[in-house]
């Protein structure tokens, strides 16, 4: 079972996070093609994938349990590496314009497609923040990155 | 022609300083140490005599041997003398810290006027009789002359006033120097003196100390067009004269907005040094710019009393408080007083900060509460833009003279510790705002040697401790000792903070503070007490300074959440 967090919080003038992965039905599909089940989490109201297990609006609690008997995790950079921080599993996290040297774990595999994506202010407010495809890795990357982690 | 005679009465030899006095047991060697300290060593065209019965220690005195009455003393040293101008001293009589020569500057302006038979500092009139005390006075040989020598009808008193009156009858004035003041034998103004009085060639000998300089003014440099800045700047000084004293002094004359007057309250011994150069070039700059200064003899009991002397004697409707080892940037008192004029502003302080601490921006460790002054830190040591209101302020400020009506306490040690919290926080209480202006900056020298570090006891701190204890307790303040912690942000940072729970636990039970912990999420924290971000804002109005973000942004951060979460606390 792996689990997949896929959105960032959303911004108060409704845009796009700029955090959110826009591959992950692609990723979603190479996963299940190679025999695994994925397992959504996150609030409820969220856009669903497909060919997905929804476990939406689960307590912290519930969560770290579910990740304590996961196979590996995949998400974008949102609270779920920080949850799982608190676990002894290592996932995959999809960067895109924030720096996983300021936000991420070492622990984890952090995929950043180029530094010069970041941010000039990396502590500034999202929706100040444009949204930009050409900051993330592909989903061949990705899909690769979490098969290594199933290994 | 004033100008040329004064060119004449500089190059050349022109006075006598003619002093009766009974040499033993008299003060005339203070007398000589100040005319020494208080003239230009280029003024070399004094020739002092002595006129009296015995030889005087001060090796470089003319002596005169005379034993008779002041006015023959004066008649004989007169008489057995040539230059053109006289000066009489009384040997009880001291001159005054001043710039140099500014006596003298004063009465050769005068006696070279052909009109003049006599000008000195004190002018009285009895009878109808206008005249110049002897006790300092100049005349020119040439109207002594013609008006004839002191009748020794009158011996030892009143032999001026007979003298004086015989010169206006043969066409002479007399001339006072300046407008001056007089206060228990001491005169102020442009002609500082003090004249002990009844003391020359007095037929019972009293020993002469030293004049004590008493409290009130004992220096008072009033120039010719004074700011009209509505501000009295007052300092309380003891034992840095030669150390940080000259930079506060040189930091209010160089500001933007220079004050109306300052006060300095000299509440050790500092009258010596007073004389020395950099004080004469000081209070020349001041005076250059419209700056009454006034000098105070305190009287040993400590700042508070001065501070609270200050109230009293300004008469401005505002009052800059500055120490002696402050050194405040040029902008501070404009800064101030641009913040005060707002209604309901009872003081405004500028950041303080220290010369060898890099002051780090507004953190938790930061609070102007009043209940958390005994477990963190000023908010005026630290960083940060704009204005913050406070419970209290700290060491130097400006505030409104009808918000001090309550006056300092008068029941701590010579010390003073805690006076400012007290005096300040009064204001809160009875309604008046406090505020601290980030953005302009006085430094605090915190020189190790004199102000209230020259108290070794520390149970003068203690005593006063105990007493802001009951002031607190009396006002129904309670001082936390709360470790307030805001997790104003996300879930995430949350997730991230909970990392260092364990060690902020232990932190806080060694320090023996109690943690409230205001969350977004209590369900990271389950189990543990914690409170809400609006329960936190009612602890502390200012809630910015708890930001991680905050701390990342001013600190220029670039290592983990964690790690800046750990930073921020002090793990």
């Amino acid at each position: 079972m792996i689990i997949i967090s896929p959105y960032s919080s959303r911004l108060r003038n409704g845009a796009v996070n700029p955090k959110n992965y826009p591959y992950w039905q692609e990723v979603i599909d190479k996963l299940v093609g190679a025999g695994h089940t994925v397992v959504q989490v996150g609030t409820a109201g969220e856009t669903l994938f497909q060919k997905t297990q929804p476990f939406m609006g689960m307590s912290l609690a519930s969560l770290k349990e579910l990740v304590d008997n996961c196979t590996t995790w995949a998400s974008v950079d949102n609270f779920f590496p920080h949850l799982c921080s608190h676990t002894k599993k290592s996932g995959v996290v999809i960067w895109s314009r924030s720096d996983p040297a300021l936000f991420g774990y070492p622990s984890n595999l952090n995929l950043i497609k180029d530094r010069s994506y970041l941010r000039p202010d990396p502590f500034g407010w999202w929706h100040d923040c444009s949204y930009s495809i050409e900051a993330f890795v592909e989903p061949q990357e990705v899909f690769k990155s979490i098969m290594s982690k199933c290994n | 022609m004033v100008k040329k005679l004064f060119f004449h009465l500089s190059s050349y030899s022109m006075f006598d300083i003619i002093i009766p006095t009974k040499c033993v047991g008299s003060a005339l060697d203070k007398l000589c140490e100040s005319i020494q300290a208080n003239t230009r060593s280029t003024d070399g065209q004094l020739k002092f005599v002595a006129v009296g019965p015995t030889q005087p220690k001060v090796s470089w005195l003319k002596w005169i041997q005379h034993d008779g009455t002041v006015a023959s003393a004066i008649n004989k040293g007169i008489s057995e003398t040539s230059n053109p101008y006289i000066v009489i001293f009384h040997d009880d009589a001291v001159l005054l810290p001043q710039p140099q020569s500014r006596w003298l500057d004063q009465l050769k302006e005068l006696v070279v006027d052909s009109k003049v038979a006599v000008c000195g500092p004190l002018q009285l009139n009895k009878n109808g009789t206008d005249y110049i005390h002897f006790f300092c006075a100049a005349l020119s040989r040439e109207v002594w002359n013609k008006v004839g020598p002191l009748s020794e009808e009158f011996p030892y008193r009143d032999y001026e006033i007979d003298w004086c009156k015989r010169a206006q009858i043969s066409g002479y004035v007399v001339k006072r120097t300046c407008d001056v003041r007089t206060s228990n034998g001491y005169l102020t103004g442009d002609f500082p003196i003090f004249h002990r009085g009844g003391h020359t060639l007095n037929a019972q000998p009293v020993p002469m100390v030293a004049p004590a300089l008493s409290s009130g003014v004992v220096f008072s440099k009033v120039p010719t067009v004074r700011q009209t800045t509505p501000v009295t700047a007052h300092i309380s000084t003891r034992g840095r004269y030669k150390t940080t004293l000259p930079l506060a002094i040189q930091s209010i004359s160089l500001q933007s907005v220079v004050p109306q007057r300052l006060i300095i309250f000299d509440d050790g011994d500092g009258g010596e040094f007073f004389n020395e150069s950099v004080y004469c070039h000081l209070l020349n700059v001041l005076y250059q710019k419209g700056c009454q200064v006034d000098i105070v003899k305190g009287e040993g009991r400590g700042q508070v009393l001065n501070h609270q002397k200050a109230i009293d004697m300004a008469e401005t409707p505002y009052i800059w408080r500055v120490d002696d080892d402050n050194s405040a940037e040029p902008n501070v008192l404009e800064t101030l007083l641009a913040h005060i004029s707002t209604d309901g502003i009872g003081a405004v302080a500028s950041s303080v900060h220290f010369p060898w601490i890099i002051p780090v921006p507004l953190d938790l460790s930061a609070s102007g509460l009043i209940g958390d002054i005994k477990a963190r830190q000023n908010v005026q040591w630290f960083k940060f833009s704009g204005t913050r209101q406070v419970d209290h302020l700290h060491n130097t400020f400006l505030f409104r003279k009808e918000a001090a009506s309550q006056g300092y306490p008068k029941n701590l040690s010579v010390v003073g510790h805690r006076e400012e919290t007290i005096f300040t926080h009064d204001m809160v209480l009875q309604g008046w705002k406090l505020l601290v202006a980030g953005d302009i900056i006085t430094w605090h020298l915190r020189d190790p040697k004199g102000g209230i570090r020259l108290f070794q006891d520390t149970s003068l701190w203690q005593s006063d401790e105990d007493a802001f204890n009951a002031w607190a307790s009396s006002h129904g303040i309670e001082f936390n000792n709360y470790w307030l912690i805001v997790l104003d942000n996300g879930l995430g940072d949350h997730l991230a903070f909970l990392h260092l729970w364990p060690e902020i636990k232990k932190k806080a039970e060694k320090t023996r503070h109690q943690i409230m912990l205001a969350v977004c999420y209590p369900e990271v924290f389950l189990g543990e007490p914690v409170i809400s971000i609006a329960d936190a804002s009612r602890l502390d109005k200012d809630l910015e300074k708890y930001s991680v973000y905050n701390f990342m942004v001013n600190n220029n951060w670039t290592g983990t959440l964690v790690d800046a979460f750990r930073a921020m606390h002090g793990l």
